[in-house]
């Protein structure tokens, strides 16, 4: 018997309109199954609706037609904050432009999703000091967003996705703002601990290297989503 | 908590430095303001009431019930009753006809009798009333009974010694009220004298002051019947009711416009700080915060943010008008009482509510910020419409308005103006701005500049906003602040008439003037009066003409008629016409209250009883009147020849240059003429004016210095997209130089057109102001619009090259990385 997927997505399309009122569909009649532990990437041409799907798959939007489950529970028809819900504690992201709070230091960035779980000031710093010392950034715990380099503050940022041990962590072109090596150390970094913390991992990207790593590889184009043999 | 914490996170990074700031300084801006109006309102009433003995005066013809004596008391209100009767006053074998004044101990309430030691002694204040037995008479009885200190007169049926000379009653009326001579006596004599009989025309008057007097007024005034009359420093005394309670508007209107200023200010980085946090809100959602806890947190930020800020506001407020109120202390001749509490209660409250009322469409839309927009920066947010933006604010600047000014009107237009301003902002303000781009030929800084302004409709659109709405609150406060002042010097010129005559008769005229002329003195015309009864109007009876209701107190007695054939220069017509040189006897133009009382048209006939005579006179027109002139000045003034067959006698007003001993000189030569000097009530007028005077111009002062913080608020807000254009132009080679002259050159046109909206609307509002609330003249002010825009500009153009100053000086790597985060 194989284990429930983490997420499956059943039958879904999604689409918008454009400024003219015409509509533009993006996504047509997707089915994929994702299972626990898995690392899968989503590649595609610029527009194909990468960051849409991603969007959807996080349950941070709904499809216009057909169902996402997350752990067997469909996010359609569920209201935002009720998405939101599932979301906490469960679900982690890494973007491509860091998106860490420029008032806080990197400590203070990584202690925000668990502070905002509820868990105590004294055990947020304990747990996210460990993480910023497993990401080799224990000597940076109290720089802010400013005073760090692009890589620094990726690292940051997957320090703060990691640190609330979230079955999912979803990554949009985690690479896409960084130099080529500081790029590779990222995505080291982030599949030393994928395979450490046994996370299901999916990211978007252009990156091959960083795509190549993955168990799993999908192309999206034209609206269509295909595995690609490994 | 962790909205605690992260407000304290957000607030050492410095990111909160400027919206806490804008509502330090915008508190402590409202709180100055309204400690030092509060103060300086209180100073000017209580100046005021020095006038009227008290700051609110019962008049009837009974003695006051004795309940509302017990009812002031509890109030904490303090009362003196004085009774007032004619009386014949003599000396052997000359009498008089003079006003008696019966008071005891505590009269005055307000202000101070003025006694002197002997006819020609110098003036100073008392500190009692009369002894039991003695009585002080004012120079016109001194000077018809020919007595002097030390000589005994007869009062009823007692004798009393007079031992002062009676200079200044504070609440005895500058014009034509108590024109007989006055004896004031000790209350104590009263019975022995036996002046009061049954039936005799006595008037008891009570003076009130201090404690809970508005709620007393509130207790009496429904109680009050038709013979009493309660009136208060504005009714009592217009001479400086008027002044009094414009400057108050004009006070009420400063703090209303520093409410909209800061308002204005807090807004504008309130916006920013929700701008700021528009990605952190996204964020939280995606940590799988509701919507309800995203704003739950904002909120609290928001609230623990207004609280300390405001506090802090209002502390600097205090000690800043402290401060400031000691710096000019020098300068000062009015003398404030010490500031209340009140002020700080209002100041805290007003930061919460000028916060939330312009801040609450940011936190909404925080809290509705779709997680989604994390990875689609182009995502749209629902933001609220403009309608409900502006709804908010305009409902938080209501209430404040209010609360400061406590006056719907008065709100309710400067609102109105604010709306205008608003509309003529968004709809006039765009189009200028796009039609401003021939300007852009001027060079290559210009180009930048205007192109500036043109590409970004939305943020100099807002910055046109706040500058206007300054410029408006400014010019507003500047120009009346002007006019009032103008209109009180004119009020009481130092060449006032101080002396009135009246009773001259003809035979005796040539002789007056020849005597008036050789003294030095500079005499008005003579207006001969009669006086008579309003009998009918269109051969309708007064009563029925009114259809049974009362007729106005003024023509309920027989009133002083005249005739003339030159407008008084305090007088205008607003109705109709004056006479002309072609006119004959049988016209008559009204005073237009009056007028409007009797329910009179242009073209009525109107007839007066004159002793068993009548005369009868088409309405030509009406006169607006200004009483608080100390001219003469008349209800009813007949075309030349109406009144010719009657027997008149002559009245009229001069300057003497020595009033207190050139009356009595005056007065002996012609006994039958009576003199009313109002040099000490002038004297009076016109130091209250000037204080007043000076009131209004600290708080202009202020006004300007919160206009200008406001300025710098609102450059600093728009710092962030000048440090990414600074970059951008420097990293393609821009020099320093064109960067300055551009932003020079959007500055000083930002200025110039908010300068010129802010004409517009300070037009239409002082127009309200003028003619609805100020009762003044009103007419488009061209040094507004020439002076708007200039000064608008340059004041602009120099803060905003400074504030942006430090955008310019970054190098274009640090400029782009801090523009990128």
């Amino acid at each position: 018997m194989s284990a429930q997927p983490v997420l499956h997505v059943r039958n879904v399309s999604h689409g918008f309109e454009d400024h003219t009122g015409h509509h533009l569909s993006v996504l047509e009649s997707l089915e994929l199954k994702i299972n626990p532990g898995d690392s899968l990437a989503i590649v595609g041409p610029s527009g194909a609706g990468k960051s849409t799907l991603l969007s959807l798959l996080a349950g941070l939007d709904v499809p216009g037609s057909g169902d996402i489950l997350f752990n067997g529970e469909a996010f359609s028809g569920l209201t935002e904050d009720q998405r939101a819900n599932i979301r906490r504690g469960r679900i982690g992201f890494v973007f491509q432009s860091f998106q860490l709070l420029q008032g806080l230091t990197a400590l203070e960035n990584v202690m925000l999703p668990l502070e905002l779980m509820g868990l105590s000031v004294k055990e947020s710093k304990q747990r996210s000091t460990r993480w910023l010392d497993r990401v080799g950034l224990r000597a940076r715990t109290h720089h802010r967003p400013r005073m760090l380099s692009g890589g620094e503050q990726q690292r940051v940022a997957v320090a703060r996705a990691f640190v609330s041990e979230p079955s999912l962590l979803f990554a949009d072109e985690p690479t896409g703002n960084l130099d080529r090596k500081t790029g590779e150390s990222i995505t080291d970094l982030l599949f030393s601990l994928n395979r450490e913390t046994g996370t299901t991992l999916i990211l978007v990207t252009h990156d091959e290297r960083l795509a190549g790593q993955c168990q799993r590889l999908l192309h999206l184009e034209d609206g269509q989503l295909n595995e690609v043999p490994a | 908590m962790i909205a605690l914490r992260l407000l304290w996170r957000e607030f050492s990074s410095g990111q909160l430095t400027l919206l806490a700031l804008a509502i330090v300084v915008s508190v402590a801006a409202m709180t100055t303001t309204e400690v030092l109006t509060d103060r300086i309102d209180r100073a000017m009433r209580s100046d005021a009431a020095a006038l009227l003995g008290g700051d609110l005066k019962l008049t009837g013809p009974r003695p006051i019930q004795t309940e509302w004596l017990v009812a002031a008391e509890s109030m904490g209100v303090l009362a003196t009753e004085t009774i007032e009767f004619p009386s014949v006053i003599g000396r052997g074998s000359t009498f008089e006809l003079t006003g008696v004044k019966i008071i005891t101990d505590g009269y005055p309430l307000k202000g101070q009798l003025e006694i002197s030691d002997s006819r020609a002694g110098i003036g100073y204040p008392a500190s009692r009333i009369p002894d039991p037995g003695t009585a002080w008479a004012d120079p016109q009885l001194v000077s018809k009974l020919d007595i002097d200190v030390g000589d005994q007169v007869s009062v009823g049926e007692t004798e009393l010694e007079i031992t002062k000379i009676l200079i200044f009653e504070p609440d005895r009326g500058g014009s034509f009220v108590s024109l007989t001579p006055r004896l004031l006596m000790n209350q104590v004599d009263l019975e022995s004298s036996q002046l009061i009989q049954p039936g005799s025309r006595v008037r008891y008057i009570t003076l009130f002051a201090d404690g809970d007097i508005k709620g007393f007024q509130a207790f009496v005034e429904p109680k009050l019947d038709i013979s009493q009359r309660l009136s208060g420093v504005v009714d009592g005394r217009p001479e400086v009711g008027n002044a009094v309670t414009r400057a108050t508007t004009y006070l009420s209107l400063a703090g209303l416009l520093t409410v909209l200023l800061s308002g204005a200010a807090i807004a504008m980085t309130a916006n920013r700080w929700a701008s700021d946090h528009v990605t952190d809100s996204a964020l939280f959602r995606t940590f799988g915060l509701s919507g309800r806890e995203t704003f739950k947190i904002f909120a609290t930020e928001l609230v623990v943010l207004g609280g300390v800020a405001s506090s802090l506001g209002v502390i600097i407020g205090y000690a800043l008008q402290i401060i400031l109120i000691d710096a000019i202390a020098g300068l000062l001749t009015i003398s404030l009482p010490e500031p209340s509490g009140q002020p700080a209660f209002l100041g805290l409250l007003t930061g919460f509510v000028t916060l939330f009322g312009f801040a609450a469409p940011a936190l909404i839309l925080l809290a509705n910020v779709p997680p989604i927009r994390i990875l689609k920066r182009d995502y749209p947010v629902a933001i609220m419409g403009q309608i409900g933006r502006y709804g908010f604010a305009l409902f938080a600047v209501g209430t404040l308005g209010y609360l400061y000014s406590n006056d719907w009107r008065l709100t309710a237009w400067v609102l109105v103006a604010v709306v205008i301003l608003v509309a003529a902002v968004t709809l006039i303000g765009r189009v200028v701005i796009r039609g401003l781009s021939p300007l852009e030929r001027l060079g290559p800084a210009w180009r930048f500049g205007i192109q500036q302004l043109i590409r970004d409709p939305a943020s100099s659109g807002g910055q046109l906003m706040a500058f206007s709405l300054t410029a408006l609150a400014v010019a507003m406060v500047a120009l009346i602040r002007f006019d009032l002042i103008s209109t009180w010097e004119t009020q009481v010129p130092n060449d006032a008439p101080n002396t009135f005559a009246l009773n001259i008769t003809d035979q005796d005229q040539a002789d007056f003037i020849q005597a008036v002329t050789s003294k030095g003195g500079d005499l008005a015309p003579l207006y001969p009066i009669v006086r008579g009864r309003l009998e009918s109007v269109n051969g309708t009876q007064l009563v029925e003409h009114l259809d049974g209701n009362e007729p106005p107190r003024s023509v309920r007695r027989e009133l002083s008629l005249t005739e003339s054939g030159v407008l008084g220069r305090d007088n205008s017509i607003d109705r109709g016409r004056f006479f002309t040189s072609t006119d004959g006897p049988g016209l008559v133009t009204v005073e237009s209250k009056l007028f409007e009382e009797l329910e009179l048209e242009i073209g009525d006939v109107i007839v007066y009883n004159i002793g068993p005579d009548q005369v009868s006179a088409e309405v030509v027109g009406t006169r607006k009147v200004h009483w608080e002139s100390m001219l003469p000045n008349f209800f009813m003034i007949f075309s030349p020849g109406t009144l010719e067959p009657f027997q008149a006698t002559r009245l009229t007003s001069m300057r003497l240059p020595n009033p207190s001993v050139q009356t009595a000189e005056i007065s002996s030569e012609f006994r039958q003429v009576t003199l009313l000097s109002v040099d000490a009530i002038l004297n009076q007028i016109r130091d209250i004016l000037g204080r007043v005077s000076q009131a209004v111009s600290i708080v202009l002062y202020f006004v300007l210095a919160g206009g200008i913080l406001v300025l710098a608020a609102s450059i600093q807000t728009s710092l962030p997209e000048r440090r990414k254009e600074a970059a951008i132009l420097r990293s393609l080679g821009g020099s320093d130089n064109l960067l300055s002259q551009s932003q020079w050159a959007e500055f000083l046109t930002l200025g110039v057109v908010s300068g010129v909206l802010a004409a517009l609307s300070t037009d239409f509002l002082s127009w309200f102001l003028y003619s609805k609330i100020l009762n003044l003249e009103w007419s488009s002010n061209w040094q507004v619009w020439l002076l708007a825009p200039l000064i608008t500009g340059a004041i602009v153009g120099v803060i905003g090259r400074l504030s942006a100053k430090q955008a310019r000086q970054m190098s274009p790597a640090l400029l782009l990385k801090i523009a990128d985060t």
